[in-house]
């Protein structure tokens, strides 16, 4: 689940899930939406991809997380529909995703430039785990 | 936040902590009641704890809460001790503003105001990850990188006129493409010459005030004019090189032993390796950035040509000036009565040199360089010069635009159920646009009063109004 938070210039969110994978998961599924609009529908055709991304900690791992999946979308065309967080540490993240073609996913709706550190947090919430993030739009 | 008022126009945010310098901030009373409501102050005060910066960290009238830097900063730092921060320049590197006049008289062709907003809007590519009319080679693009507008005029998308009157000649020294990750190269080749999307705009105005008719005859402008202002950036490509040095610079801070209020100011040190590659690359998407506005004036100089049945000699689509609002530069000032070379980082702000500048172009050194802040899109944009007391105060520095005071969010729940568009219309502006919330989220209503803010700037003497002008078609991503 996610929501935007009020930020005058850019584009603050807050993500929150069950259990810590689940929060990346949801990360990613997140910035899909915000970009394109909405998750695209349809399966994938080709074979899903393996992600591996480090951090400096759970933060920096989130940002250096989004910033591969805006890359995906922005740089390779290419839009993450089903996301598995299949190993997790507090510094190191290994997921498989489905892509499928930007074009088939609608394109982009709102650019999204970068995913940025400012105010970045991963955190426990209560039973849940919880990442404020702002993204420069 | 402790606020120290020291005239109308200026509020001193005492150093306390481990700030190294205190802020300074540029605003009205009321304004400043605006400014309060977010987190801009706090970033002014954090910019002030970065190592090797020079008499205060800065905020113009503008502000507004950004990441890391605030949106409207300026800090400058010394050459020798001081750092440089991609969080400082921004991700939309060298994003700016160009302004060419034009011979006629506006009022003489609004009747064809539509077939203009028309066709710039087939012609000029616009729109998120648009690609534009040329896919450079990658030789090609390493050009690009390492001349700027250069490249383009030595290709006849411009003019040498047009080199003169752009901020450093339209081209950043020192530029390494090398220095460039292969997503920052691919993102470049496709998208050189397009105007981007959010508040990136075309914008044809009409001069409808003269407030220094000596400078505004010395930048060409008259009353009633047919002007014509570009506003976009260095595209995916400088995003991503802030990206990169950004995440870079974040697993090295460590090194630094300095404490930083907040990740996104990561930096290094200006003399560092890792300092110099980034402006090396800085450099490139700059030149990138200036390539790119180059490309579109040539576009829209066509387009105008061939909506009005008019040569190049009778339109007179002459360039005034080119600056760049997110950049870091190396220059001199005097600081305590000391002359200094310092990194100058700008943060949507605007250079504003004074009068007799060595860097300004011969016809404008008289009067000062052309400062160009554009408004929100049914408002006013204003033409103002550099002078002498920016140069004491703000490392001759200015605003850049109104400064948004809405959030996105805010602003399309604000605009439900209107049609922005009719209502600009009714004013005698026409639009086009390709994003489907473009319109809500550029709402008037979204930015603050360009004119006050406008009016802080001419009133604390660091830059003074010489036009102002009205919109009458606007194209935007």
């Amino acid at each position: 689940m996610y929501r935007l938070l009020d930020h005058t210039a850019d584009l603050a969110v807050e993500i929150t899930a069950s259990d810590k994978a689940g929060l990346y998961a949801e990360a990613a599924r997140a910035l899909v939406e915000l970009a394109c609009g909405r998750m695209p529908a349809g399966a994938a055709r080709d074979k899903p991809v393996c992600l591996r991304i480090e951090g400096l900690d759970e933060a920096d791992l989130m940002v250096n997380w989004l910033r591969e999946i805006l890359a995906l979308i922005n740089v390779e065309g290419r839009v993450p529909v089903q996301v598995t967080v299949s190993s997790l540490s507090a510094t190191a993240l290994e997921a498989e995703a489905q892509l499928v073609p930007l074009d088939q996913a609608g394109g982009i709706v709102s650019e999204i430039k970068a995913v940025t550190y400012h105010q970045a947090v991963v955190e426990r919430a209560g039973k849940n785990w919880r990442a404020r993030l702002v993204l420069d739009t | 936040m402790n606020l120290e008022q020291l005239d109308d126009y200026r509020w001193r945010i005492p150093q306390s902590g481990k700030m190294r310098v205190p802020g300074l901030v540029f605003a009205g009373k009321r304004m400043l009641e605006q400014i309060r409501r977010d987190q801009a102050l706090a970033q002014v005060a954090n910019v002030a704890h970065l190592p090797g910066i020079v008499r205060a960290s800065l905020a113009m009238p503008d502000i507004h809460w950004g990441y890391g830097f605030p949106i409207g900063g300026v800090a400058a730092f010394d050459w020798d001790r001081g750092v440089v921060s991609p969080g400082g320049v921004g991700y939309d590197i060298n994003c700016g503003v160009r302004l060419a006049r034009t011979n006629l008289e506006a009022d003489t062709i609004r009747g064809r105001l539509r077939d203009l907003v028309d066709a710039l809007y087939q012609d000029i590519p616009c729109g998120v990850g648009k690609g534009g009319p040329l896919k450079l080679s990658v030789k090609e693009e390493k050009k690009v990188l390492r001349s700027g507008s250069r490249w383009a005029v030595e290709k006849g998308y411009g003019t040498a006129e047009d080199l003169e009157h752009t901020e450093d000649g339209g081209c950043l020294a020192g530029a390494d493409p090398g220095l460039l990750s292969p997503r920052a190269l691919e993102r470049g080749r496709s998208q050189l010459g397009t105007l981007g999307s959010g508040n990136h705009f075309l914008e044809v105005g009409r001069v409808d005030r003269i407030y220094d008719p000596e400078a505004a005859a010395a930048f060409g402008l008259f009353e009633g004019q047919l002007t014509l202002m570009l506003h976009c950036g260095s595209r995916g490509l400088g995003y991503q090189v802030c990206d990169d040095f950004l995440a870079s610079m974040t697993r090295n801070v460590k090194s630094l032993e300095v404490e930083l209020p907040d990740r996104q100011l990561a930096c290094a040190y200006i003399r560092s390796e890792p300092g110099q590659r980034y402006l090396r690359a800085m450099a490139c998407a700059a030149n990138y950035a200036w390539a790119n506005r180059q490309l579109l004036l040539h576009r829209c100089r066509e387009t105008f040509q061939r909506v009005l049945a008019m040569g190049p000699r009778d339109l007179g689509m002459d360039l005034v000036y080119d600056v760049c609002h997110n950049i870091a530069k190396k220059e001199q000032h005097v600081v305590g009565g000391k002359k200094m070379t310092l990194c100058v980082h700008r943060k949507g702000a605007t250079r504003a040199f004074g009068p007799g500048h060595a860097a300004l172009p011969d016809d404008y050194r008289p009067v000062g360089q052309p400062i160009l802040i554009p408004g929100d899109m049914g408002t006013a944009s204003y033409v103002l010069k550099g002078t002498a007391r920016a140069m004491e105060e703000t490392f001759g520095s200015s605003c850049h635009g109104a400064g948004r005071v809405l959030s996105r969010k805010a602003a399309k729940k604000k605009s439900k159920g209107r049609c922005i568009a009719r209502e600009l219309e009714d004013k005698g502006i026409l639009v086009r646009w390709t994003g489907r919330f473009t319109m809500a989220e550029e709402m008037p209503e979204a930015y603050k009063d360009v004119s006050r803010v406008v009016e802080v700037i001419h009133g604390a003497g660091i830059a003074l109004k010489v036009a102002r002008l009205r919109p009458l078609v606007v194209v935007k991503g």
